[in-house]
């Protein structure tokens, strides 16, 4: 399956024009003593969406968490704006301007929406763009406003979703990782979710994206990376990939 | 130490190794009809008696003052040579735990099984209490060792039937009697208190708490008899855990009640100091009135200046007592401390023991039996036929192995001392 | 599917096993009762002793039991305050209430000796001349001992727990119980093994007023009065300081937290500091009610306030005063109805029966698992 994969479309080597906002070298992640990631490589430019796409278990979001600190890369490099961050701890990382909108969501349940939007904004100390950013939040996702005084425990999955990525989004990031943003919402509250991801790239925000959906994940992507079992098997722009057979019969159901 | 002399004529030894040491001492006879170490002058070796008492922890003031007690009568009967050429070894065992940072049943039957294992020990002093003694004296008694209490009041020790907790007939396995105290049991001591309290006092109404121990339910149990008895009344008997610092609800109800006097049946590193401070801060001014248990000067610690006006039987004030006069004299000049409550008694029970070791040897020609059992054996044989005029009166032992000395004395609490008054016999009532 | 599971891997594990129970009708019919049968039994105790005893005594009972509650009430916040944020139950917090004890001991002898040096005063004839007086000493006394005692919580986590916090449950659970077997023995070794006093005697005393025939003591008021204060300021930290809402995400979603950049080191020391510090709000009231102290006292004590914690819902702050309030008053008057010696039995009966029907105790976190 790498094999065929690899055949028609060689990852277009597309020269970074400048330094990479995110970039991993060569990253192993060990779990004990299974090894969910060789040798990863990838970038990231300033300003691009980037999918990550792949099955089950291939290694998306170990990915992730190695890059916001979650999890320590036994081996290879994550560098920030050329400065390694891997060996620091996650919310030092998270304070450097790295979002993470975690797989499953994970709020803080027994606090209001609009704590966790709070916490979002934890280690920020521009107090008074505070409420401007707020308010971009509540103007992306409108029931949150609503929704502001209730426990975040007691909402539904997709308002759950929006309070993920409007906490990640209060951290006023300079790169947000999202985990599935789709998982589990209704087919239409999956289409607004991309909308507003579309518009927070829009606004400047570069993001990287894990979507089991490879169609719209590409989508909305520029460019993407195929994970199979802990390796890129695949990468290129989101339009090659479209166009990539073996994308198709794997992840697009063609 | 003339007086000992002429007491005191113990002796004896198992036969060490190592015994050579004696020989040279033993050359004066003499030792004239008192029975000195005229007789034992050629006894080679030495014997081996022990003390398990809690010396440490909460009981530490009061069982450590009976423990120099003890030695002193050991070191005297040494120094007197009144074993002859024979001298006493003497082990001190402790049977506080940190565990429990007070006397520990475990840590006594720990002590007496290591005892009884070492077949040169002929005899043992103590233990303290008696939930200690429950644990110690089967053991003791299966090896045929002798045991001598300064202080076990509880009377299901020696007399089966008397304490629903404890099955007497299980401390005596083999039916012998091997243990022995040199004091009044509880029923005793009980029934001295209640006619205190009911006639002398005029009290009338009592709040009766325990301990939870063996020793302070037994007490409780008794009092409240006796004073039931004569005519008195038990509002109410609640049985606290020993670790209780807040008596508040116990004061409040016996408040409630009407009391006009609080027993307290334990002792006092169970809280009997802290009893009385609650509730002489609470405005309770019911009489307290408590055992030998609380005559402790941890009583004062905790009680401070409330502690004043508390009453308390305990075995008689020793202080006062002609006889006693010049071991307390002794006692202070070889610690510089006062005797504690217990340290004539311990030394009356070592004494007592020294005496019928001396006896045994007298009898086996000035030898120490070859056999540790049968010296052992007869050691106990001695001890059960013993009249002692010692420090604390006269000591002759029952059957059961309980003193026919019946005397108690009642203590006042008074600026932050125990004082003694006279001795009191109990009355027939 | 996956968010539900999500969701319920952010209740601990006491909360969780609400759900074991689930599907027997009886358990669950027990857990919605339960607080009812739980008061009304109180009630009924009340009323007995009221019957038998008099109003006036069920009145003084009540006093005594809210004041012992105070107490058990500050001891049981920092219980759930740190299994609430890292699932610990801290068995070493119950001597860390005695040690305050002790420290607020020393520290009053220290403070003696200086103002004795400065000034001929002692901290006990200051405590003791009038409400200002008391009030200066308090102010001096409560926040060095508090900080003393708070430090003490911190090395503690520092040495014994941090390096554990990933290992698996038993690990740092037999780890506290030799910590407080550690600190327990060194208090025996310092203090000795019998009661000590605190030489806070007489600092309050006298009788506030009397209503029904029932007395009421400052030193009453003194210990409710400031147990509640010290609940309230710590809810009010925790609502809305900075490190509150660090403390609140940690608890709830440890690696969220660190994603939000929260220093979680940091935040754990912090409910460290606070728990051991109202601990020792806990042991000078204690020490100023009943002047004394032994070295293991906190082992009952921390029991029965754990207990508190758990009938209240562990990691419910507010949870863990109720139930140290309701604690003291079963205490009390279960010890009524049964002669006093069955009253550790009922506090631990009622431990059982919390953990089998309510886990999730009074007040605990019943999250709306949608999503």
């Amino acid at each position: 399956m790498t094999q065929t994969a690899a055949t028609p479309e060689p990852p277009a080597p597309e020269a970074p024009p400048a330094q990479p906002l995110l970039e991993l070298r060569d990253v192993d992640v060990l779990y004990g003593r299974v090894q969910a990631l060789r040798g990863v490589s990838l970038h990231v430019q300033s300003g691009e969406v980037v999918a990550l796409i792949g099955s089950n278990g291939a290694g998306k979001t170990t990915t992730l968490r190695a890059i916001s600190g979650l999890v320590r890369p036994a081996r290879g490099e994550v560098l920030l704006e050329g400065q390694p961050i891997h060996a620091l701890g996650a919310e030092v990382i998270a304070r450097r301007g790295v979002a993470h909108a975690p797989e499953g969501r994970r709020l803080f349940s027994r606090m209001t929406v609009r704590e966790n939007l709070e916490m979002g904004a934890f280690s920020r100390r521009d107090g008074s763009e505070l409420r401007a950013d707020y308010d971009r939040v509540y103007e992306l996702f409108p029931r949150l406003r609503e929704r502001s005084t209730q426990l975040a425990g007691s909402l539904s999955g997709g308002e759950q979703q929006m309070v993920a990525i409007g906490r990640a989004l209060m951290a006023r990031p300079r790169v947000l990782l999202l985990d599935e943003p789709s998982l589990g919402l209704a087919p239409i509250l999956v289409d607004a979710i991309f909308e507003v991801i579309r518009e927070i790239n829009a606004t400047g925000t570069t993001i990287l994206l894990i979507e089991q959906n490879a169609l719209l994940a590409l989508d909305v992507a520029r460019r993407a990376y195929v994970l199979e079992t802990g390796s890129i098997a695949l990468s290129g722009s989101a339009a090659e990939l479209q166009q990539s057979e073996a994308v198709q019969r794997a992840y697009l159901g063609m | 130490m003339e007086r000992i002399k002429a007491r005191v004529l113990p002796a004896l030894g198992i036969v060490s190794l190592a015994a050579l040491a004696a020989c040279g001492t033993s050359t004066t006879g003499g030792g004239g009809g008192n029975g000195g170490s005229g007789p034992l002058s050629s006894c080679i070796g030495s014997v081996t008696v022990a003390s398990d008492l809690p010396t440490s922890g909460g009981d530490a003031s009061i069982g450590g003052g009976t423990e120099k007690g003890v030695k002193l009568a050991v070191d005297q009967a040494n120094a007197a040579k009144l074993l002859g050429g024979c001298t006493v070894n003497y082990i001190a065992k402790d049977d506080s735990s940190v565990a429990k940072g007070k006397h520990d049943p475990q840590q006594g039957a720990q002590n007496v099984t290591s005892l009884v294992a070492n077949l040169a020990v002929v005899g043992i002093v103590g233990p303290f209490n008696s939930s200690v003694a429950v644990a110690e004296l089967p053991i003791t008694n299966k090896a045929g060792v002798v045991q001598i209490s300064p202080s076990n009041t509880d009377p299901g020790l020696t007399i089966p039937g008397t304490d629903p907790d404890i099955d007497t007939a299980s401390l005596k396995p083999t039916g012998k009697t091997t243990y022995f105290r040199v004091i009044s049991n509880d029923v005793v001591q009980a029934q001295v208190m209640a006619q205190v309290a009911y006639k002398e006092l005029n009290l009338k109404k009592v709040y009766d708490i325990d301990d939870q121990e063996t020793y302070g339910k037994d007490l409780s149990n008794y009092f409240d008899q006796d004073f039931a008895k004569l005519g008195g009344t038990v509002t109410k008997r609640v049985s606290l855990p020993g670790d209780t610092k807040d008596f508040r609800p116990q004061i409040t109800e016996a408040q409630g009640l009407g009391a006009d006097s609080v027993f307290f049946g334990g002792v006092a590193s169970n809280g009997s100091g802290i009893l009385k401070k609650q509730m002489s801060d609470a405005g309770l001014t019911a009489q307290f009135l408590s055992g030998d248990g609380t005559v402790d000067p941890q009583f004062f610690v905790d009680s401070g200046a409330q502690g004043d006006g508390a009453q308390a039987s305990s075995a008689p004030d020793t202080t006062k007592l002609a006889s006693a006069q010049q071991f307390i004299q002794q006692y202070k000049q070889r610690y510089g401390q006062d005797v504690v409550a217990y340290s004539t008694y311990g030394y009356d029970c070592m004494n007592i023991l020294l005496q019928a070791i001396h006896d045994v040897l007298v009898d086996n020609g000035a030898k120490l039996p070859a056999d540790p059992v049968t010296f052992r054996t007869k050691v106990i044989a001695k001890v059960q036929g013993i009249d002692y005029k010692g420090t604390i009166g006269e000591t002759k032992f029952d059957s059961n192995g309980d003193t026919l000395n019946h005397q108690f004395s009642v203590y006042k609490a008074t600026g932050g001392k125990w004082v003694g008054r006279e001795t009191v016999s109990p009355s027939a009532s | 599917m996956e968010g539900q599971g999500e969701v319920r891997a952010v209740l601990p594990p006491l909360a969780r096993r609400r759900s074991l129970l689930r599907g027997g009708g009886l358990a669950e019919l027990g857990s919605r009762a339960f607080p009812t049968v739980l008061i009304g039994a109180l009630v009924l105790m009340i009323i007995d002793v009221a019957a038998r005893s008099g109003v006036s005594v069920a009145g003084s009972q009540l006093v005594n039991g809210i004041t012992k509650g105070a107490i058990f009430a500050l001891i049981a916040v920092g219980y759930t305050m740190v299994y609430g944020i890292i699932e610990l139950i801290n068995f070493a917090h119950g001597d860390v209430f005695t040690l305050s004890a002790v420290y607020g001991k020393e520290i009053g002898r220290g403070l003696s000796w200086i103002g004795m040096s400065l000034w001929g005063v002692s901290l006990g004839s200051l405590a003791t001349r009038g409400p200002l007086g008391l009030a200066a000493v308090l102010l001096v006394l409560f926040p060095l001992t508090m900080a003393a005692t708070g430090i003490t919580g911190v090395l503690i986590e520092r040495v014994a727990y941090r390096r554990l916090r990933d290992a698996p449950r038993l690990a740092p659970l037999i780890t506290a119980v030799g910590v407080s077997f550690i600190l327990e023995g060194s208090m025996l070794v310092t203090q000795g093994s019998s009661n000590v006093r605190t030489d806070k005697e007489g600092w309050i005393r006298g009788t506030a007023f009397t209503a029904g025939g029932v007395d009421v003591h400052w030193a009453d008021i003194f210990v409710v009065g400031m147990a509640l204060l010290m609940m309230f300021a710590l809810q009010a930290f925790i609502r809305s300081t900075r490190l509150g809402k660090a403390m609140r995400a940690t608890a709830q979603d440890r690696d969220a937290a660190l994603l939000s950049g929260v220093n979680i080191n940091r935040t754990i020391a912090a409910t460290f500091f606070i728990g051991s510090a109202l601990a020792a709000a806990g042991g000078l009231i204690y020490s100023i009610f009943f002047d004394s102290v032994v070295w293991n006292l906190g082992f009952g004590f921390g029991i029965i306030a754990f207990t508190a914690a758990v009938l209240g819902g562990i990691g419910n702050i507010v949870g863990a005063g109720l139930g140290g309030f309701l604690i003291g008053l079963i205490y009390v008057f279960g010890g009524q109805i049964t002669s006093g010696q069955w009253s550790n039995s009922i506090v631990f009966a009622m431990l059982i029966v919390v953990l089998t029907f309510r886990p999730v105790g009074l007040l605990g976190m019943r999250v709306p698992d949608r999503a």
